[in-house]
């Protein structure tokens, strides 16, 4: 036979359970309902200034963080200006486009149809991705895009400067691209300006070689060789000539 | 004796064919295995969570069955093959077994051999989960002979994999899964179980609410439910005898069959 007293005492205690429960329930979920709608109050006050200057003007901040980088797409003919640094540009947008408040904004190397935001913050960029993750680009895409951009910058660059470090950038930058017409064009130009540069003839001569013009490409180091007894040209000449790989 | 000592017996867990209780699913359960029969089965497997109704249905088939077939019960596991042998050759023998008689396992096949044809014996099989696997190979073996029959019962859990995998996988026949009630059922034993032992107001005291609350501390299991009701008649016995002002006879007590289950540990405080 149970201990009944005892028994009772627990039943008892079951009975409180189970009218607390309810009430501790209903206390957790307002208390969860308020503190949900505090937040969401918050976070549309604070938004909604930003929205309504982002929605007339967009001030352009190159941020320090990696780049985000996303092509939003905008066929009727938008009002963006190239901005590098510091720059502002007027851009209309719709309900559906992101905040380029805190974006810096390039002139884009693809159709005119597009636009080419760049500079995010990382909290951002998170939001960005998942907004327009069908037409955000991949890291390396961007990198890609990133380092054209710098290059188109130095070839614009370079017809006012004439400085060879820069066309020799841009040949090495070719031929890394596998472009080598372009690279063997680019070490050319370095060439004309300074004519010592050993990495100059090097790219020119690889470019050569992998053209298919083995013979110039061995012409070229053996002479360069000759005159300054360079260590590269001499290591990229045999290289050559025992019919190596060249990278 | 009160009325609830007698509502309290109406509950006692144990096996009794006069309070077998037919519910749609164990009428179901039965005509199954009794349509079994009548097939060339080797062996059958009956299985369930404890408190289901197994031992009550093999019970009831070899009441009935008894006469008309060879059939034999072994209500409880046989642990030791010296005991199994015992009981094999009660059964293929018909006579008892001699004191310091030693057979060996070799001879009942070779014996099963020899009445192959002339006999046919069914043995029902509880609480098989326990037997030793040696002796479920046995049985297996045996039931491989065409003569020995088996309805293996056994608790639905790992051990049913066992048995089901390593013993006897590809000679079950059939088997049959024997479920908690659903609440309709619940409510048609618990009334009937009462309506047995002639408590008629008891049995009409209890309503659907009650029923709920059993159902939920017991999930439709028959023997968590009888115990359930039993501690329940206990604890009006005590009341009854203690304090009688703490219950109406005109209804059934809710704050009791909440005591009741957390007495049992259905509920948890």
């Amino acid at each position: 036979m149970y201990d009944i007293p005892e028994l009772e005492k627990k039943w008892r205690k079951y009975k409180r359970n189970q009218i607390k429960k309810p009430i501790i329930i209903s206390i957790v979920s307002v208390l969860l309902i308020g503190g949900i709608s505090a937040i969401v109050l918050t976070y549309i006050n604070s938004s909604s200034p930003k929205e309504s200057v982002s929605k007339k003007t967009t001030t352009v901040a190159k941020s320090d963080d990696k780049p985000a980088m996303v092509i939003v797409k905008n066929s009727s003919n938008p009002n963006v200006k190239q901005s590098s640094n510091q720059q502002t540009t007027s851009n209309t947008q719709s309900d559906n486009e992101i905040d380029l408040s805190k974006a810096t904004i390039v002139k884009p190397n693809v159709p005119d149809d597009e636009i080419r935001v760049i500079g995010f913050d990382k909290k951002e960029k998170k939001e960005i991705e998942k907004k327009y993750s069908d037409i955000l680009l991949p890291t390396n895409a961007t990198k890609d895009i990133q380092e054209r951009e710098h290059i188109k910058e130095l070839e614009e660059k370079f017809k006012e400067s004439q400085d060879p470090n820069d066309s020799l950038e841009i040949a090495k930058y070719y031929y890394k691209k596998g472009n080598y017409k372009k690279a063997e064009t680019w070490a050319v130009n370095t060439n004309n300006i300074d004519g010592d540069l050993e990495d100059s003839w090097l790219i020119f001569a690889k470019a050569r070689f992998k053209q298919g013009f083995r013979i110039d490409a061995i012409k070229v180091l053996q002479s360069f060789y000759d005159e300054t007894n360079s260590q590269k040209a001499k290591k990229l000449l045999d290289k050559i000539r025992r019919g190596k790989n060249v990278d | 004796m009160s009325y609830y000592d007698i509502a309290k017996e109406s509950f006692v867990d144990e096996i009794n064919l006069d309070s077998y209780i037919e519910l749609p699913s164990s009428v179901a359960a039965y005509e199954e295995l009794e349509l079994a029969f009548e097939k060339p089965f080797k062996l059958m497997l009956l299985y369930g969570e404890p408190g289901t109704g197994k031992s009550l249905l093999l019970n009831r088939i070899y009441d009935k069955k008894k006469y008309q077939k060879e059939i034999h019960f072994i209500d409880s596991p046989l642990l030791d093959e010296a005991e199994f042998f015992r009981r094999l050759f009660d059964i293929l023998i018909q006579k008892p077994m001699p004191k310091n008689t030693k057979v060996d396992f070799n001879t009942f096949v070779e014996f099963c051999k020899v009445i192959k044809g002339q006999r046919d014996i069914i043995i029902l099989l509880d609480e098989a989960q326990l037997y030793p696997k040696k002796i479920l190979e046995q049985i297996r073996i045996l039931s491989d002979t065409g003569v020995l029959r088996f309805v293996i019962s056994i608790h639905k859990t790992t051990d049913e994999d066992v048995i089901a995998k390593s013993h006897f996988q590809t000679r079950i026949w059939g088997s049959i899964e024997l479920k908690n009630a659903t609440k309709d059922e619940l409510k048609t034993y618990i009334h009937q179980r009462l309506l047995r032992f002639n408590q008629f107001e008891i049995a009409n005291q209890i309503k659907q609410k009650n029923v709920d609350f059993i159902y939920k501390c017991t999930n439709g299991n028959f023997r968590s439910c009888s115990k359930l009701m039993y501690t329940t008649f206990e604890i009006y016995q005590y009341y009854e005898k203690h304090d009688p002002s703490q219950f109406s006879k005109n209804s059934f007590s809710q704050k009791f069959l909440e005591m009741a289950a957390i007495a049992i540990g259905a509920i948890d405080v």
